[in-house]
Order: C-alpha cells, then structure tokens, then sequence
C-alpha cells in the first residue's frame, strides 16, 4: 500500500515534470510547501487540543515556589494596556523593566486583552489568555466552576504577605481553605450624585443615614422627563439590571439564593424581594423617577450622568466622571445605598477586582505571573508607582478615587503609608467620607450561576418597568421557579 | 522514435486515476487553497459544533460525551418557546414592512429618467455605515425625546416607547433593519430590470402602455424569479437575526426581543454552556437546510416555468 503511494507520488511528479518549465515547477514546490504547512497547522492544531500547555505542565516537575534565583527561562504574557491607553502604557513598561531586572529570567510578552465575560470562553479553549488576567469579582464563582483559576495556596505558603490581605475583599475567592484570587481593588456598591441637578431644583442634599423614602422623595424631586433628565438611572438592559436590584434586595434584608442541605434555592421571592421590587415599580410609575428609555447598559447610565441627565446612579465612578466626562469634583457626592427604614443597614453589592493566573500555565509560568501579581503589593515600590499616579492625576488636573476598599487593611501600617501619601494632594483626591465608609455594609454576589440569576431577575425588572400592573409577587415566583428547575437543580454543592 | 514510442506505450500503462490526476493537477492546485480556507474555517466548525452538541464542553477537564442531555435540556427551556415565536414574529414583519421596499425602490429607480447613478449610491449608502455609528444613531431616533417622536407629535400627542415597549420594540428593530438592509436587495433587484429586453419596453410604450402598465406587465414578471429568490433569503437571513435586538434592547423587555440566535449567543457568552449552544445551533442548520431545500425546489420550478 505504502509503495503503490509513493509509485503514485513520483509518477504525478513525473506529470508535472514533463510541463518542462521552471514557473510551473515553482507553483509544484509551492504546492508541496502549502501541503506542508497544512499537515503542521493540523498537527499543531491537534496538540493544542490536548491542551499541550498541560501536557508539558505534568511532564515537567512542578517548580518550587522559590524560583526567583536561579530558573529556566520562563516566558509570560502580560496583560497590557490598550493602546490610547498612553498612561497606563507608560506605567506598565516602567514596572515590566523593573520586573525585568530583578527577573532576568523570564521573556515578557504583551497582551493587551482585557477581561470580557463573553470572551473568556474563547480565550481559554483556543490556549490564549494571557499568563494572569484582572477580573471583577462577579466572574470569580464562573471562572471556578469551569476551574479557569489557578489554585494559589502553593504561591502563598512562600509569600511574605499572604496574611496581610483586606479579608473583606480576600474572602470571597478563598474556597475550602484554598484561595484562588489576589485582590487588587475593591468597591461596595454606593449612591453616585450629582449635586447640581439637586440644587437646579432646589432639593435638598440627602445625608449619609438615608432611607429608601428620602430616595424615592429625591429622585421624584430631581427628575424632569420633559428634559430628559431622571431622579435616577438604573441600568436594566441587560444582565446588570440585575445586579443593580440585587443592591435593594440586600437592603431589605433580603439574599438571593439559599443553601442547605447541599441543595441550592432561589431565594429572591422572598418578602423582602417583593419590597425591592415593589420600590423599583414605585420609583418607574407613581414617581416617573427613571429615564423614560429605562433599557440602559452599564456604559449608558454613566453616560447619562455625565450629561447632567441623570441625578443618581449607583456605583462610585467619580474618576470617569470628572477626568473623562468633565465634571466638576465639587458637585459629586458618594452616599451609601439606602437603608430600607431609618437606622438599618446601608447594604450594597460586594465587588472588585482581582488578579487570577491561568491554569493552563506551566508550574513556573504560573509562578513567574504569582510574581508579577504581587510584586508591588504592600512594597515601597507600590507606594512610588501611587506617586507617579498622583503626579501624573495633578499635571493633569484629574482626580484619584481613595477610601474604597483595598488589598491592604486600611488600618495596617502599610495603610496608613499609603494615606500618608494620599494627603499631599488634597486637590487631587475624591475621597470616600468616613461617615459614609462606616454605614457601608457589603455583601458578596450571588455564589451560583451568577450571570443567569441577574438574567431571571433583570427580565423580572423588565416587566416591572414595561407594565404597570405588574403583580411583583407572582413574577418573582415565577422566575424562582423557573431559575430552580432549569438551572440550581443542576447544581452540585461540595 | 523509440523513445516516443516507450511513451506512448507508457501512457497507455498508467493507473486510469493518476492518469485522472495528471489531466486535473493544475485544476487542483488552483482549488486547493479555496478547499483548505473552507476546511479550517467553515467545515471543521461546522463537523465540531454537530460533535459539541453531544458534549459537554470543558476546555480544561476535557469535554465529556453526555448523549442526547443538551438536547433535551434545550427543549425544556421555557425560554425556548418565546424565542421561537419571537423569531417567526421577527420574520414576519420583516416581510410586512421590508420585504416590499426594496422591489418598489428598484422600479422607481429604473423608470427615472435622470439621476439614476446618484439614487443607486443614495439608497446604498445605509448599507455602509457602520454598525456602530447606525446602532448609536438608531438609539437616538428612538430617544423618547428624539427626532421619532417628534415626528409622531405632529400627528397627535403621542408619545412611544420605542424600545421599551414591549408591543413595538420588535417593530422598531424591524425598521432599523429595513432602512439598513433594503439598499443592497434594490441592488439586486435593479440588476434584474436591468437584464429585462428593452425592445420589450419599446413595444409596449409603441403599443400605448403608461408606466403603470409597463410595470405590471413587464417588469414585475420580468424580476418574478428574484421575488422568490430574494424572500427565500430573506427568510433564512432574518431567522438568524440577533445583532440589532442586541444592541438596541438586549432581548427586552422581559425577552419580549430574544431571538433564537440571540439565545444561542447568550447561551455560549453569557452562560459559557457551549454543549447547549452547539445543540440549538444543530437544530437551527436543520431547520434552515429544510428551509433552502424548499428554496431550490422553488427556484428548480420558477425555471421550469
């Protein structure tokens, strides 16, 4: 068979032999060059799907974490700035040569991919993500269940400062006593104001200790549909409605899911989620508080804001709104979320960002990118690459946002360095007031199928803010129901 | 002469394949780069999305086969039945308010008689703006306080939600589709009037026919093989619709704008479930390639005829 194969071979070769003339040979090498190519990509392609990263991650022994000496050369993808990020890429390069110097070792390569939910799927079926990547904290329970987190006990047992993290924001991503995730920066969910549209109406400044009346009073107050402009933008396009609503359910003292008996439970239905949603049917209708075109993504309620179109929003975005949108530092306030009844809590969503490390990295790949994750954390060279920020934030006339919660405890001594700092440029920083800081209670997301709880709930929203009968109650049953059936019941609790 | 002898008997020797080979070589070569581009990037997606729909797909654990699971989890989503009929909705008015546009726009065009040239660029020029910029623009004609509903005031004091009602949200995206899409088919269409005999025309206009005649009895018969053509495609195109639900409403209100592709995205994106994904676009080919088999067997007649 094989002969007959090759007899073949040589005789279309012969063929192509008698055209006699020297162009046509080369198109022939050509041909056999492409053919060449092909069967490498396929094979290349082959390997790739059994995940050849791992393959040669378990033929190699696993690296001592302390491999900061004397390695082989390790070669990591970085993840870089986009490219009219000019700041951020002058930053990043002067840490890469930093890096560089004390790593001599290892080969950087950019990436300047950054985080997408709809896009991490792909990244990690085609062997593309880059060493470590940034992601908010919504991502961590989905990045786990498909185990695109690299366990870092083993990185931290060598660290010095494993036990130096803000537990508050460390927490969420330690699971069965392994933690999977470095924090980097940290937010509870607050109230964002613009003060003007307040005074424009003549309405008075909510304080710190306010409740779900003094914001449904404000927000009626403040709107002006005939100007297009809301008492308050929520953002109910897509799965972030969700989120959003998740802020008030926790304010009524209310969770989204249960869990016993190693079963999970929808949990939103419950009184207090009616009391959530029964005040977002209030704010929609009898306050018309809201944008009339209420279908707005996270970038279109902040848009919103920084036209002057909307008085409130959630969240604490003052950088975007005063360096990119323009905004004047003095007429912003952050408030806490609201309690339900005077003196509650001032609940809101727990969240950040946090820095993970592929899994599909070698051993020292994966430690190389542990490195570079933490190698300015809780170090003197943390508090200069603030400095440059800070200098760069004052030449530019942009403010800094301090007082959220960080990777460190505020009340370490590293913390206090870093406030130390803060306060040589008062004119430069939006900072949290401490009175505000103190209402502020946070609460994880949802643990389990988080993007499709937000779903089921935004579509609950949705009805809610398109019909104005709505039976709350009944929507809300009706999409716990559906959310247990086809999605928790699937879901196994270790 | 014994040489070219041995040849000939040599060429009467040879395998009838490599024989077969040697006439085809040239022809080959020149298919096969089109061949490799159709393997690696339209039939190997296509033979492992039908392999995925039987998985579930782990790209670190590796993918298990799990049967016939996908599917039946696909078929007792009760989303599923919403999207379907959002889907045939969506197809449905299209046809009601786009399908004719193109049609009546492309015999307008050809029975002018100047600036012809200039009409064809005018109504293609939608075509290419680019979806960004018509998505951003689309939003602000829908703006409760946009130039829509200024227009609409003038004839009463209306005042619509365009994307947020759930009665006239898909009708919405329908005409955002339909003012986009309609330049290309008027191309189309344009072309086959084109195609029409002219002496046909003459003969008519000898015989005392106005332009209304020669319409109805020359031209529409003249383009009737691309109605059929044109509303097949049409058909299969619009069932796969999902980009502008997506950036207009996202699927809302309340899923009252999710389409089955749209499902199918939010399915692999959004859930990261590409087992399931893979499976109701399994079904979709299906449903499709019934679809263009009604189209052939439509096309095969309209040439018979």
């Amino acid at each position: 068979m094989y002969d007959e194969r090759v007899i073949y071979l040589i005789q279309i070769l012969k063929g192509a032999k008698q055209v006699k003339t020297k162009r046509k040979n080369l198109i022939l090498m050509t041909f056999l060059a492409l053919t060449m190519i092909v069967s490498a990509c396929g094979s290349s392609s082959n390997t790739g799907n059994n995940n050849s990263k791992e393959n040669a991650a378990t033929s190699e022994p696993a690296a001592s974490p302390s491999t900061e000496t004397k390695a082989p050369q390790v070669t990591m993808t970085v993840q870089f700035p986009k490219s009219d990020n000019l700041t951020g890429i002058e930053f990043v390069n002067k840490r890469l040569a930093r890096f560089q110097e004390k790593y001599p070792n290892v080969t950087l390569k950019k990436n300047d991919w950054q985080y997408s939910p709809n896009e991490i799927g792909i990244k990690m079926a085609a062997h593309q993500a880059p060493s470590f990547f940034r992601t908010p904290a919504t991502e961590g329970k989905v990045l786990l269940e498909h185990q695109w987190l690299t366990d870092l006990t083993p990185f931290l047992a060598n660290y010095e400062h494993a036990n130096d993290f803000n537990d508050k924001l460390a927490d969420p991503f330690k699971i069965d006593g392994k933690m999977y995730a470095i924090p980097a920066s940290g937010y509870i969910m607050a109230v964002m104001i613009n003060k003007k549209l307040f005074e424009d109406k003549k309405v008075p400044l909510p304080t710190p200790d306010w409740t779900w009346d003094d914001f449904y009073a404000a927000a009626k107050a403040t709107a002006d549909p005939a100007k297009g402009i809301a008492g308050f933008a929520m953002m109910a396009k897509g799965n972030e409605g969700g989120w959003n609503w998740t802020n008030f359910l926790y304010g009524a003292g209310g969770t989204t899911q249960n869990v016993a008996d190693s079963k999970v439970t929808s949990a939103f239905n419950s009184d207090a989620g009616v009391k959530a949603m029964e005040f977002m049917k209030k704010l929609r209708w009898e306050g018309n508080a809201l944008p009339q075109n209420w279908a707005l993504n996270f970038g279109d309620v902040y848009n919103l804001f920084k036209q002057g179109r909307a008085a409130m929003v959630l969240g604490d975005r003052i950088e975007d709104a005063i360096n990119n949108g323009g905004m004047k530092k003095e007429d912003l306030i952050i408030l806490p979320l609201p309690s339900m009844v005077k003196g509650g809590d001032h609940t809101g969503v727990l969240g950040g960002n946090y820095d993970v490390i592929n899994p599909q990295e070698t051993p020292e790949t994966q430690q190389m990118a542990f490195n570079y994750v933490t190698f300015d954390l809780f170090k003197d060279s943390g508090l200069d690459e603030l400095k440059l920020v800070l200098e760069d934030r004052k030449a530019k006339g942009q403010v800094y946002l301090y007082g959220a919660p960080a990777y460190y405890k505020a009340d370490s001594e590293y913390g206090k360095k870093i406030e130390a700092l803060v306060n040589q440029y008062p004119d430069n920083v939006f900072r949290y007031d401490p009175e505000v800081t103190n209402l502020m209670k946070g609460v994880p997301e949802p643990s389990y199928n988080g993007q499709e709880c937000y779903a089921a709930l935004t579509n609950v929203l949705q009805e809610v803010f398109s019909n104005k009968d709505a039976d709350v109650k009944s929507l809300l049953d009706a999409a716990a129901k559906k959310f247990d059936s086809e999605v928790l019941s699937k879901v196994v609790v270790k | 002469m014994s040489t070219q002898a041995a040849r000939v008997k040599e060429r009467h020797t040879v395998h009838p394949l490599i024989k077969k080979t040697r006439d085809y070589f040239w022809g080959i070569l020149f298919l096969l780069p089109a061949l490799i581009v159709f393997c690696l990037f339209l039939w190997t997606p296509i033979a492992k999305g039908v392999m995925y729909s039987f998985m579930h797909v782990d790209f670190i654990k590796g993918n298990e086969f799990i049967g016939l699971s996908n599917y039946r989890e696909v078929l007792a989503n009760s989303a599923l039945g919403i999207s379907i009929w959002n889907t045939i909705y969506y197809m449905l008015l299209c046809v009601l308010f786009g399908f004719w546009v193109p049609s009546i726009v492309s015999i307008a065009i050809s029975e002018l008689r100047r600036f012809q040239g200039a009409m064809r660029l005018i109504v293609y020029l939608p075509h290419i703006v680019p979806a960004v910029v018509l998505y951003g623009m689309w939003q602000w004609l829908y703006d409760p306080l946009g130039p829509a509903n200024q227009i609409a005031s003038w004839f009463g004091n209306h005042q619509f939600m365009w994307l947020t009602d759930k009665s006239i949200a898909m009708i919405s995206i329908v005409i955002a589709e339909t003012w986009q899409a309609f330049g290309g088919a008027t191309l189309i269409y344009l072309a086959g009037i084109v195609g029409i005999s002219k002496d046909l025309y003459e003969a008519a206009e000898i015989d005392g026919a106005g332009v209304l005649q020669r319409i109805r009895h020359i031209t529409i018969p003249g383009i009737r093989h691309l109605y059929v053509l044109m509303f097949i495609l049409q058909l299969i195109s619009t069932s796969q619709g999902f980009m502008t639900h997506m950036a207009l409403t996202g699927g809302g209100p309340n899923n009252a704008t999710l389409t089955y592709m749209y499902q199918i995205i939010n399915e692999a994106f959004t859930n990261l479930n590409f087992g399931r994904a893979s499976a109701m676009g399994v079904l979709m080919f299906l449903v499709l390639t019934s679809l263009s088999i009604v189209l052939y067997h439509f096309q095969g007649r309209s040439k018979e005829a």
